[in-house]
């Protein structure tokens, strides 16, 4: 009896989240006829309202992006480009639109060349989203735990010896795709990334008002933040400049 | 000694004296002015000076200064030479009111002397020729005023961009002439148009106002366009006339016995004044235009208008030009509109248009039409369509925004022959994509939505899942195990039960044999010795052959006599399964050896 009732419970709870979802489901279909119509601002309420509703996901984010764009507010459309980015790292249309808004900003930042190898893991770490290398590690396991019952359960020799090498191999893949893993995880828990929000604002060189002015950054800059005080954070832009800025200058993501 | 000190003095009282001579210090001014008059004050001194002050003038309103000014001549007479330095220290002062006030004398330093200038009387009178310094408002009483001028705006609140007929019209109950403009208004924040009509010949008319009749002319009339929001100001308009003014002796300025006695000689007592006359000032309360639904089309036409397109022709030959024209008409400021630039496709070459703009201005406005002629030259053949161009005003009457669309055409362009040699534009045949226009990309349609904050890494179900895949394959591996172990045991038990199953079967056979039923004891017999076989190398019967049981055999390490007895006798039994008819003894012999077979084979096989 208990157990039925368990399984009533839990049944119904997926059943309305599922219903939940197919809600903002539509309601992101309406918001996507409104942009279509032109109506931005109808539209941004409708695509935030999802957001208050505790569901995000990439295509949301990039629509909202978007649809800052159309109204000319570009600081608000490169932070939810980025946080789109963060979701689906490895989107064209994200990436385009991105660069798009990046150009019709103020500040021109030339970016610090990468060291190769570093650039090489970035990118390898950017074929999937958090959640994908998630999979990707389960995955591998799974593959493992076939091997090894192969390697452990054959009778032929040379099918106990190449299954040696591929577990080693699979070993191998699944540690990567762990490390990858923790990496994003860490990555996408940590809000370390910013877009400077008011129009102009000068870096300091200390956190305090009287420190003396480094550079002055305009709205849509990214800044990465390195430290913070309670009202100060340490930032540095993509040239490698490192400065501090006020905290309330910049929306983390 | 006391001589020379007697001629020092002398001297020196000399040269004071002469001094004082030289030195002229007076006022110079009007001796009677107007009330709310501006004059001027100049206190002139003759003579070098250090140190001026200036008077308090407590009586008037001062305007501006001291400004000092100095001029200075020589004069050679009869080879003596003058010398005349003159400083003047002027002030622009205002009459307040109306009495006699004295100017008060200024003090000013001259060789270390202190200097007082004269003071003046001067009469401030009362003003009554010029009347309509003031505004016509208060002309009311008992009809004092006989001339005066009055701006007229036809609104007073319009919207950025709307025009505004502005008039301004004179009034007067004696004649005047000799109208002349003496100062007109800078009109600042307005674009302005000067609309009237009049020829230089005034059109008059009577009206009555205030209760007493006026002639009335329109001497201005000028379209205003407001260019900016906020409170607008429109400067007064001077204007300078000729008055004939019947003579009031006892006010009058300026009195002529001459003109008395000729007026009187004339049989008209009028005299001409010249008279300032001014507009009162108007404020314009000047409306941003409203952002709601502002269509992006619009580009601050603000009126009524008509929009229309023309194409002399849709259908023409490569690089023959056709000329598109764009006509916007109607009413307000046609003068500062745009017509929107149609988007032609991009092998066309557009050249940059011709536009004429007619306009008729008259009281009610401006109103016209302007017009915008493309000359284009297609340069490919093919099938074009023109979108349509949108044109969008704001209606102040109806206060909102109105968007028209000229027509749409679709043009056909033939091959010309020469199209490919045109040579210019195609040097190499191809051409590289142009770029009409960048746009981000365009919205997905798939939401995928989620929950936020679940990430699959370092989550319950992560671990639940890894743990589960690790029990699994511990599990798989360890029933493996003991499948495999249980089967050992199966191969194991038919392995000691082979013997026990063939010798059975050999009974079977030999019971057989007993009956004389040959058919069935070959068929046990084989069974027994295959049976055997399959259970001891746990090999399916299916899979065994003569080939395969000598193999197994010999892997066993079973001696050669055994296993060769052992095919024998498969092969007899074989063969006299298939050609029945052997005796009975032959089949006892036979049974007796599988029996001996079985037991050797045990024996080795063990």
């Amino acid at each position: 009896m208990k157990k039925i009732i368990i399984a009533i419970l839990v049944l119904t709870t997926t059943f309305a989240a599922l219903d939940a979802q197919v809600i903002q489901e539509q309601a992101f279909a309406k918001a996507n006829f409104y942009y279509n119509e032109s109506k931005y601002d109808t539209a941004l309420v409708i695509y935030e309202n999802i957001i208050e509703e505790g569901f995000v996901s990439a295509p949301l984010l990039y629509n909202i992006g978007n649809t800052y764009f159309k109204l000319r507010n570009y600081p608000m459309a490169i932070l939810n480009y980025e946080k789109a980015l963060k979701l689906d790292p490895n989107n064209e249309e994200i990436k385009q639109n991105l660069s798009i808004a990046n150009s019709l900003i103020t500040d021109k930042i030339e970016p610090m060349p990468v060291f190769f190898t570093a650039k090489l893991w970035k990118n390898i770490g950017n074929w999937q989203s958090a959640n994908g290398w998630a999979k990707t590690s389960l995955v591998i396991f799974f593959i493992l735990t076939i091997s090894l019952f192969l390697y452990f359960t054959t009778h032929s020799i040379v099918i106990k010896k190449t299954t040696f090498f591929i577990n080693i191999l699979i070993i191998l893949l699944f540690i990567c795709s762990l490390i990858l893993s923790s990496q994003k995880y860490k990555y996408m828990n940590q809000h370390n990334e910013g877009i400077v929000m008011t129009p102009t604002i000068t870096v300091k060189s200390s956190p305090s008002a009287s420190g003396v002015d480094l550079f002055v950054l305009h709205e849509g800059t990214k800044v990465e933040v390195l430290d913070h005080t309670d009202n100060w954070d340490k930032i540095k832009i993509a040239d490698g400049s490192v400065g501090w800025l006020p905290v309330s200058s910049t929306v983390k993501f | 000694m006391k001589k020379i000190s007697l001629l020092l003095l002398f001297l020196m009282s000399l040269f004071t004296l002469r001094a004082q001579d030289d030195v002229s210090f007076k006022v110079i001014s009007k001796k009677q002015v107007v009330v709310g008059e501006q004059f001027q004050v100049s206190y002139e001194l003759k003579g070098e000076s250090k140190k001026f002050e200036s008077p308090n003038f407590n009586d008037f309103e001062l305007l501006g200064g001291p400004f000092s000014s100095s001029s200075s001549s020589v004069q050679i007479i009869n080879g003596s030479v003058t010398k005349t330095n003159t400083h003047t220290y002027s002030f622009y002062l205002r009459a307040i009111k109306e009495g006699k006030y004295t100017l008060p004398a200024a003090t000013i330093t001259v060789n270390g002397q202190k200097v007082k200038s004269n003071t003046m009387e001067i009469e401030v009178v009362k003003d009554n020729s010029s009347i309509s310094n003031n505004t016509p408002a208060s002309a009311g009483d008992g009809g004092a005023k006989d001339v005066f001028l009055e701006a007229i705006p036809n609104k007073r609140i319009a919207y950025l961009g709307e025009q505004i007929t502005l008039t301004y019209k004179i009034y007067y109950t004696i004649p005047i002439s000799n109208l002349t403009i003496s100062k007109a208004p800078s009109y600042s924040g307005f674009w302005t148009k000067d609309v009237t009509e009049n020829n230089g010949v005034l059109q008059q008319s009577s009206i009555v106002k205030n209760g007493q009749e006026y002639h009335v002319a329109t001497i201005q009339e000028i379209v205003l366009i407001p260019q900016k929001t906020g409170i607008l100001t429109i400067d007064p308009l001077d204007i300078n006339c000729i008055a004939q003014i019947r003579k009031e002796r006892q006010q009058q300025r300026g009195y002529d016995p001459f003109d008395n006695f000729f007026g009187d000689i004339m049989g008209s007592s009028y005299t001409n004044v010249k008279k300032e006359i001014k507009s009162q000032p108007i404020d314009i309360e000047v409306k941003a235009l409203p952002t709601k639904d502002k269509p992006d089309s619009f580009k601050g036409a603000v009126g009524q208008f008509t929009f229309t397109s023309k194409i002399d022709k849709t259908e023409m030959k490569s690089n023959d030009a056709f000329t598109v024209t764009l006509t916007v008409s109607g009413k307000g400021n046609i003068e500062l509109l745009d017509i929107p630039r149609p988007v032609f496709p991009p092998d066309f070459e557009v050249y940059d248009p011709k536009i004429t703009t007619n306009t008729k201005n008259n009281s009610f406005g401006m109103s016209g039409t302007k017009k915008a002629e493309y000359v284009v030259i297609p340069r490919v053949s093919g099938d074009f369509s023109l979108t349509p161009t949108k044109f969008s005003y704001f209606d102040p009457a109806k206060n909102k925004y109105v968007t028209l669309e000229s027509e749409n055409y679709n043009i056909k362009v033939e091959r010309s022959n020469n199209e490919g040699s045109s040579g210019i534009i195609y040097a190499g045949g191809q051409e590289a994509i142009k770029v009409v226009g960048s746009d981000i990309r365009h919205i997905m349609t798939r939401g995928n939505l989620h929950k936020a904050d679940t990430l699959l890494f370092a989550s319950p179900l992560y671990y639940i899942l890894l743990a589960a895949m690790a029990i699994i394959f511990a599990l798989a591996l360890f029933f493996y195990n003991r499948i495999n172990e249980f089967n050992q045991n199966q191969v194991l038990v038919r392995n000691k039960k082979a013997t026990k199953i063939a010798k059975k079967r050999l009974q079977n056979a030999y019971n057989y044999l007993k009956i004389k039923n040959q058919e069935h004891f070959y068929e046990e017999f084989s069974q027994a010795l295959w049976g055997y076989i399959s259970d001891k190398m746990n090999i399916a019967r299916s899979q065994l052959s003569m080939d395969t049981v000598k193999e197994m055999m010999n892997s066993k390490n079973v001696p050669e006599d055994i296993v060769n007895q052992f095919i024998e006798l498969l092969n007899s039994c074989e063969f006299a399964r298939f050609a029945p008819g052997d005796p009975d003894k032959k089949m006892e012999d036979l049974y007796q050896k599988g029996l001996e077979v079985i037991t050797k084979s045990e024996r080795s096989l063990n």
